[in-house]
């Protein structure tokens, strides 16, 4: 900062140093906590449908992917997969780049029958650790 | 501009507050500045929210005595007390943090919907580069319309021609330069790809273009060159200190990242030439530019 060579500083300088001392002391503080609390932990994915439209001849699917683990889930496959009486009807993919710890990450899946009249089953089915 | 003081549209001087303010305003400005390639490098984003936290940590609280000592030597400040430092310090990393939360979040990369800990992940780690932005242009920008210039710019071309002034300046531009490639994919795919022939040509190559910077830079200030100073002094001193010193801010840079698998040595090794490549110019070029 510009520093006068009789003159103070401004003590709005002290009031911002003061500030900045405290909120990066809170953020390394938060993060040592998180890191702590949260050695070798794992991804939990559930997957919850959100809502089913339809899209011109297609069946849109939403869903949240949440991941209540301790860990980044990256390059998450879920799969869709409508069952009716005679068995599997149709299967439906997506891969997600990234869902972090905590977090939770809306996908789409695309079906050409639909989901309301069948049985709609969506799960993850595997993830990379980054 | 000579010594009188810098003087108002109607004579008044300005007060220190109008001063802090302008200075703060160049802070962000630079921190934009130094911080927008990385704030929108995706691999920043993802590292913010995955990397391990305790080496975050360590980063957020390693960058402070380097901010100090780079606002210590830097520009042409009167000579100013260390806790005068840690003060412009610790105001320049306030301002990288506030820079990287705002773009962040006009950028979309940081909402409110997201966990804590991914925000304050992203944030803190943009904050880095951000705060070395800020605080270069805290100490060097308003150099310029300052009181006692003439006078304060020669206290600090004495004071920056030390030997340890230039290696906290390689040190400096080390980091910069690392942390700015350190993050992305390429880096890595570049180093799978890289033979053993390669990495010691890459080696050679850094030592070179080093020792070119080194070699300018000493002849570019005559005061400051000692007649009986060889180049091969030069080389061993700086140019050979400054590489390691290179090599060692690349593979601490790349342990934060978690960038060391669980690989051979060999790999290790590839990784860390390939990321003093730029380290090392960065290295050198400091001492050209701070």
């Amino acid at each position: 900062m510009p520093r006068e060579s009789t003159g103070q500083a401004s003590r709005w300088e002290w009031v911002s140093a003061g500030v900045s001392t405290v909120l990066v002391a809170a953020i390394a503080g938060f993060l040592i906590q998180q890191g702590i609390s949260q050695r070798g932990g794992m991804p939990h994915i559930v997957v919850s449908a959100d809502s089913i439209a339809r899209v011109g001849d297609q069946y849109r699917v939403e869903f949240w992917a949440t991941n209540s683990g301790n860990a980044t889930a990256a390059a998450l496959h879920v799969e869709g997969e409508l069952r009716g009486d005679t068995g599997a009807v149709e299967t439906s993919g997506v891969d997600i780049d990234y869902v972090p710890a905590g977090a939770r990450r809306k996908a789409v899946l695309w079906f050409t029958h639909d989901p309301r009249t069948l049985h709609l089953q969506i799960r993850p089915t595997g993830n990379d650790l980054p | 501009m000579t010594a009188a003081r810098a003087a108002g549209p109607a004579g008044d001087e300005r007060s220190p507050d109008r001063l802090f303010a302008i200075g703060v305003a160049r802070a962000f400005g630079a921190a934009i500045l130094f911080s927008l390639p990385l704030l929108m490098t995706m691999e920043m984003w993802s590292l913010g929210f995955y990397m391990n936290r305790l080496r975050l940590a360590l980063l957020m609280v390693a960058i402070v005595p380097l901010l100090i000592g780079v606002d210590h030597y830097s520009g042409f400040k009167e000579t100013a007390t260390w806790l005068g430092d840690a003060v412009d310090a610790m105001v320049a990393y306030g301002v990288g943090i506030v820079t990287s939360g705002v773009i962040l979040t006009v950028l979309g990369i940081v909402n409110l919907e997201m966990p804590l800990r991914e925000i304050v992940g992203k944030v803190a780690l943009q904050a880095v580069p951000a705060s070395f932005g800020a605080v270069l242009a805290a100490s060097q920008l308003s150099g310029g319309d300052r009181a006692g210039g003439e006078d304060g710019g020669n206290t600090g071309d004495g004071k920056r021609s030390g030997y340890r002034v230039g290696l906290l300046f390689m040190l400096a531009g080390a980091v910069f330069l690392a942390f700015n490639v350190a993050p992305t994919e390429e880096m890595i795919l570049i180093a799978f790809g890289m033979t053993p022939w390669h990495g010691l040509v890459l080696m050679a190559l850094s030592l070179l273009l080093m020792h070119g910077f080194v070699y300018a830079m000493e002849f570019r200030g005559a005061p400051q060159r000692h007649p009986g100073v060889s180049g091969t002094a030069l080389f061993l001193r700086f140019t050979v200190v400054g590489y390691a010193i290179s090599l060692a801010v690349s593979a601490y840079v790349l342990w934060t990242f978690g960038r060391f698998g669980d690989e051979a040595m060999a790999m290790h090794v590839m990784k860390t030439i390939v990321l003093a490549f730029p380290a090392s110019l960065g290295a050198a070029a400091a001492r050209l530019i701070l």
